[in-house]
């Protein structure tokens, strides 16, 4: 039977048992209290990324810089950043297997989300996402001042519609599968770093935060 | 055909107690942080309320939505197809698979999937399908089912799962730490992701308002899947539909609460179409649920998020675990949801329930478990499957519980039988209630006689 005519059975069968009309609630748009971005450092945390705030952008730059994570001589880097150059070249990623080689990846998010320390990534951010989930070590440049309240005020700012692949990363991949053991760094990064910059209260030398309970696990 | 017998094999659980108590203790912890961050969000009952009132209404207006989704869906490029049951389900995507000469897959976790056996159906098409979620592929490599919906593999302990894959991927058997065990697994899984032909998973929802699909896991195995191989497909029941973008966040907020008290899975995934260069097909799946949506004392099931908030909470399955229901959906929503693929089967399910209610109490969008528990109870009498006790049950409960003046009787009778039947009787081995168990210390009085004593009186006068 062609795929039309399922279609047509399916939708008939709906309508001749569906139930009596049922009305559409509307939903608040529930808030999140607290300090948006004290909130985000804090989850973020829970969920063992790790978070450092900077004055402005070029200071998060240039702390990037100095990470042996960004050396470019003995890592393979992309970037999808403003500022932040990489070394594996469009060329290579002409087929996208090549992004397993990729030990770091840069990017930047314009949406973060209190509630839940979660960045928004979308395709035009990362260009290619598969960049993002390959690789081993992932930093995120966001703006404080792009950080909402609650989830919901997130989903009010974007429009899914205008994204192939969009995205709330909320720590690095992580895995519970084993006797609930919390481990991170299951399929996809190993750690996540979201770099904070128009921080008015960044101290003058960088701070990272991490979560001192946060998985460490020499098999990493 | 044999009828699926949870109590014996739950018992066999039971009597393996590292497992048992491991079990427990994990599935215990889950809810105890659901709790903890339910009660952090002061809306949450609003939102629950909020969130069946939306499933309702979707539910109720389901063919349109069906048909807005599938239209914005396509205008974003997206193939949509529809199965009305597991094989054609099966057929449309080995089709897709031919035409693009797949033979290997990774996989995202799916239980609409798994209820269409498209992994074994493949296979023996010659298509290797690798689960790449690390509960599911411990299950993929024991040939066994997963025995949770979010936690697959949480009935295993760890040396079980460090011989499985020195068994099967040639780790050290003697090392059994769990984070260990999750590299051996990235190393594996990354060979198989830079190879495979094509990538799958399930959808967690739909978006009629955008023809987008929202995929969540918490390891990122969906998310490589579908933005790696140059060809996506994924698989909707035709019930995961919501209206509008502005909905999701509601029900994103309740998720990962519910199931394992977290605040959000770390991967949130939107996708609304296929990236450059790649394919993208989505199969609408009804395998039952128009014929679900026709009944009214049972339509509200299709409510479900699968979530397995009702899993971790079940006194049973907490102590069975989810494989001694030998079926595609285990613990508390497997015993209302598989008896409607099979009655005969599954008969026996909607008995492995103590009536504690605690699976709607937590349950995020109010499916009403508890209630469903008797429907099928009430038609597994029916329709002539039920076991001897439980014919028994039906007949005596229906002329007690419908009348007062007996209830009322019945109580003063179980009392009196509490006080002067010896010991020796009540909790002789023939009696099973008391395996384990022993009397209850008779009270003074009914608690109705206590309620007209001590309640009633202040009652009216209020």
């Amino acid at each position: 039977m062609d795929q039309q005519e399922t279609k047509n059975s399916i939708l008939a069968r709906i309508r001749a048992g569906k139930p009596s009309f049922h009305p559409l609630p509307e939903v608040p748009c529930y808030g999140y209290p607290g300090d948006p971005v004290a909130n985000f450092v804090n989850k973020l945390l829970e969920f063992d990324g790790r978070a450092i705030k900077f004055k402005t952008r070029q200071d998060a730059i240039e702390w990037l810089g100095k990470q042996p994570e960004t050396d470019s001589g003995k890592k393979v880097i992309y970037s999808s950043a403003d500022g932040v150059d990489g070394n594996i070249t469009e060329d290579e990623l002409s087929d996208l297997h090549n992004a397993h080689r990729i030990e770091t990846c840069v990017t930047d998010s314009h949406l973060g989300v209190g509630e839940m320390g979660s960045v928004w990534v979308t395709d035009n951010t990362l260009r290619h996402a598969a960049c993002a989930l390959l690789s081993r070590r992932l930093f995120i440049f966001l703006d404080s001042n792009d950080i909402v309240g609650g989830l919901h005020d997130a989903y009010s700012g974007i429009r899914l519609a205008d994204h192939q692949y969009g995205s709330f990363y909320t720590g690095p991949s992580a895995t519970a599968d084993i006797e609930a053991v919390h481990i991170t760094g299951a399929q996809g990064p190993l750690a996540l770093t979201v770099m904070l910059y128009n921080c008015g209260d960044a101290p003058a030398e960088p701070m990272l935060m991490t979560n001192p309970n946060a998985d460490t696990s020499v098999w990493q | 055909m044999r009828q699926v017998n949870q109590v014996k094999l739950g018992a066999e659980f039971i009597d393996k107690q590292a497992h048992r108590e491991m079990h427990d203790r994990c599935l215990w912890a889950a809810r105890m942080r659901r709790d903890k961050v339910a009660a952090s969000i002061p809306e949450w009952e609003e939102m629950r309320e909020l969130a069946s009132q939306i499933k309702l209404h979707t539910l109720s207006q389901l063919d349109s939505y069906l048909q807005q989704f599938a239209t914005n869906a396509e205008a974003n490029g997206i193939h949509v197809h529809w199965a009305r049951d597991a094989e054609e389900h099966n057929n449309i995507i080995l089709d897709i698979f031919r035409q693009h000469n797949v033979k290997t897959v990774t996989k995202g976790k799916s239980m609409t999937m798994d209820e269409c056996g498209m992994r074994e159906f493949m296979g023996r098409h010659g298509i290797d399908i690798y689960e790449a979620d690390l509960g599911e592929r411990i299950q993929q490599l024991d040939n066994q089912r997963p025995s949770h919906i979010v936690m697959p593999a949480i009935h295993k302990l760890r040396s079980d799962v460090a011989s499985l894959f020195a068994r099967t991927l040639g780790s050290d058997k003697d090392i059994d730490d769990p984070h260990y065990l999750n590299s051996v697994m990235r190393a594996d899984m990354r060979k198989k992701y830079i190879k495979v032909d094509a990538g799958m998973s399930g959808v967690n929802f739909g978006i009629a308002e955008t023809g987008g699909i929202v995929v969540c896991t918490n390891e990122g195995n969906a998310d490589i899947s579908a933005n790696l191989p140059p060809l996506y497909v994924a698989t909707m029941g035709l019930e995961k539909l919501i209206p509008r973008q502005s909905d999701l966040p509601l029900f994103i907020r309740l998720l990962s609460r519910s199931a394992l008290g977290l605040d959000m899975t770390q991967y949130t995934s939107h996708y609304h179409g296929p990236r450059k260069g790649q394919e993208m097909h989505l199969v609408i799946l009804d395998n039952g649920r128009s014929e679900r949506l026709t009944s009214p004392d049972y339509w509200e099931v299709l409510k479900c998020i699968r979530c397995g908030a009702c899993m971790n909470t079940c006194p049973v399955f907490r102590r069975t675990s989810g494989i001694s229901y030998d079926a595609i959906y285990m613990g508390p929503i497997g015993i209302v949801l598989e008896p409607s693929y099979d009655l005969y089967k599954y008969a026996r399910l909607p008995y492995s329930c103590t009536h504690c209610g605690s699976c709607g109490d937590v349950c995020p969008v109010k499916v009403p478990i508890p209630h469903l528990v008797f429907y099928w109870r009430s038609e597994v009498v029916k329709h002539g499957f039920g076991q001897f006790t439980h014919n028994v049950e039906e007949d005596l409960a229906e002329p007690i519980l419908k009348s007062t003046t007996n209830l009322a009787m019945a109580e003063k009778m179980g009392l009196w039988a509490l006080r002067n039947i010896p010991k020796s009787i009540m909790e002789s081995p023939l009696n099973p209630w008391a395996k384990e168990h022993s009397d209850p210390i008779a009270p003074e009085e009914t608690f109705r006689q206590y309620y007209e004593r001590n309640i009633k009186p202040h009652k009216e006068n209020d």
